[in-house]
């Protein structure tokens, strides 16, 4: 049956210069055109620069966007009148620097402080931060009254998102969630972000210059090069296009660089694996077990 | 030289809580050679960066660059004979333009105008950063910035460069691409480099791996030395280049494959030899 509701994100020929009109003005992005439903999981992935957080300040309005080109459950949000406020209620975005967006010292009134501004009651506050700070795996009796500058790069990220979380809105987008963490950070965050998606029916944007970990967590890519789309599809059909995306600076997966190579031994050997077990398969299949 | 013996370091010493970062650390690194430390958060490895660079001192042991004792009196000896470029290269640039910022750490040596100027100019060109001398740094993509920073480590020709996970924020093509240039410094210049990492793929590509864990050593040797142990290095919470880890699941299997597999040149070689080998 076709989905005759209007997708909840929608950009129709999205452009934007910095500095317009100045001798720096710089073209971040030009006639930028996809939608996104709800519920969906996508990855906007492309080199630094190449217009992904560009897009993403658009969606929460940091931007001065003309009208007619960015579109919230069909409604132009730079149309006069917009509720810009309840915009934000809407996407809850987790920033690429957590420092940049957490605001007080202690980890339970960090993540309280977006509830409240939204005039929730106390309990109501509470019941929230709770259940974020929880489910992002910092119990709350432990770690409600923890400072949040003793805590590790990967926790800092786990509070950022809390407090994104405990805003319950129905965007979630991530602006490099994994940067910056070491192994055993990404894959807790990973596990974190998998029981989410199980949990809550969120439309999850996750913003990217790394194929790796963001071909798990969506269901879809939209590909960026110097500010235009230049492949827009489900992971495994542009995970096809190896060719194409080495050429970009962005970091493929690890199985989708090792069957690249792996190509050259076997022609026919597909390259849109997300996993080692995928990767290791294929490679059983062609050679057998001895 | 670093000579580092016995080294210990503890957070807030003197407190009960007192948290052991380094228990009794012993490492030698020798001019010129290009090695990378790997390790989970909290394993040690931004200690050791600190107490080579001389932001913080060992609560036990020695170390000494080139036989000078790290230590408060030497610090700006020491400073001198090391360069750190950190994670984040907004942490570390100061000035608003390319060139100006690559001059900063000249400059404060006080050192002749002449020698100033040809220092930036070398840094510059070997970081690729001629054609962007004048612009803004805050117009610079993060690899950019990033090159900016090593280039201002590498004016004041330091006997070691210390890299404190410089490519972790980068794309890979582009961090690979700085590892390029800086294994060409290292070579061209006989510099040290020290590099704290936590890409197994990166670490893979150095003459040695030093692995670090609860502030200790565990490994140290070549990358197909260090790789070997698959189990340990997981157990600690770290990865294999995904070559090494597939290669140890495929003999696993019964599959043989012929000498050392660390990226996926070397496994496709092996797969290689099993596909035209004999047949039994």
């Amino acid at each position: 049956m076709e989905d005759s509701a209007p997708p909840i994100l929608e950009l129709r020929h999205f452009g934007y210069t910095y500095l317009e009109g100045t001798p720096r003005a710089s073209e971040a992005i030009r006639d930028a055109s996809f939608e996104i439903r709800r519920g969906e999981r996508v990855g906007i992935v492309g080199a630094t620069q190449s217009g992904k957080s560009t897009i993403v300040d658009s969606f929460a309005h940091l931007l001065r966007v003309k009208p007619g080109q960015v579109f919230y459950e069909g409604r132009d949000i730079a149309e006069p009148g917009y509720d810009r406020a309840r915009l934000r209620r809407e996407v809850g975005i987790v920033f690429q620097r957590p420092d940049s967006q957490i605001i007080e010292d202690v980890v339970g009134a960090d993540v309280a402080f977006g509830p409240t501004a939204a005039g929730l009651s106390a309990a109501e506050t509470r019941e929230r931060v709770e259940e974020s700070l929880n489910t992002l795996g910092l119990p709350y009796p432990e770690y409600r009254l923890r400072y949040v500058h003793a805590l590790s790069g990967g926790q800092r990220r786990r509070v950022a998102i809390a407090g994104v979380l405990a805003m319950r809105t129905p965007v979630l987008v991530l602006d490099e969630p994994m940067a910056g963490l070491d192994p055993r950070g990404r894959r807790e965050l990973l596990e974190l972000l998998f029981r989410l998606q199980d949990e809550r029916d969120l439309t999850l944007i996750v913003c990217s210059a790394s194929l790796t970990d963001a071909s798990l967590l969506c269901d879809r890519f939209v590909v960026l090069d110097g500010g235009t789309v230049v492949m827009d599809g489900p992971v495994r059909e542009v995970l096809r296009e190896v060719d194409r995306l080495a050429k970009l600076d962005i970091t493929l997966p690890e199985p989708v660089i090792g069957a690249r190579e792996l190509r050259k031994l076997f022609p026919d050997f597909p390259t849109d694996l997300l996993t080692e077990d995928e990767l290791e398969a294929e490679i059983v299949k062609r050679i057998g077990a001895a | 030289m670093i000579e580092i013996e016995g080294v210990s370091f503890s957070y807030r010493t003197g407190e009960e809580d007192a948290v052991p970062a380094l228990s009794e650390l012993d490492l030698r690194v020798e001019p010129g050679r290009f090695v990378a430390i790997i390790g989970h958060n909290g394993s040690g490895k931004s200690t050791l960066v600190k107490l080579l660079t001389a932001i913080q001192y060992p609560t036990g042991g020695t170390i000494r660059i080139d036989g000078v004792p790290v230590d408060e009196e030497n610090q700006w000896e020491v400073r001198r004979k090391v360069s750190v470029v950190f994670q984040d290269p907004d942490d570390q640039l100061v000035m608003n333009r390319v060139e100006d910022d690559v001059a900063f750490g000249p400059e404060n040596l006080g050192l002749p105008r002449e020698e100033i100027a040809q220092r930036v100019e070398s840094s510059l060109g070997a970081l690729g950063l001629r054609e962007i001398r004048g612009r803004l740094i805050e117009d610079l993509s993060s690899g950019q910035k990033q090159r900016v920073a090593i280039a201002g480590a590498l004016a004041m020709r330091p006997r070691f460069l210390i890299l404190d996970e410089p490519t972790s924020l980068l794309p890979v093509p582009v961090a690979m691409r700085l590892v390029a240039t800086i294994r060409d410094l290292n070579r061209r210049e006989n510099m040290g480099v020290l590099h704290v990492t936590h890409s197994m793929h990166e670490a893979s590509l150095f003459d040695r791996v030093v692995v670090m864990e609860a502030g200790r050593k565990i490994l140290d040797g070549t990358p197909a030395e260090v790789f070997r142990h698959v189990e340990r290095l997981r157990k600690v919470g770290l990865d294999v280049p995904l070559a090494a880890s597939l290669a140890y699941r495929l003999r696993a299997r019964g599959i043989h494959l012929e000498g050392d597999i660390l990226d996926e040149t070397d496994l496709r070689a092996a797969l290689s030899a099993v596909r035209s080998g004999p047949q039994a």
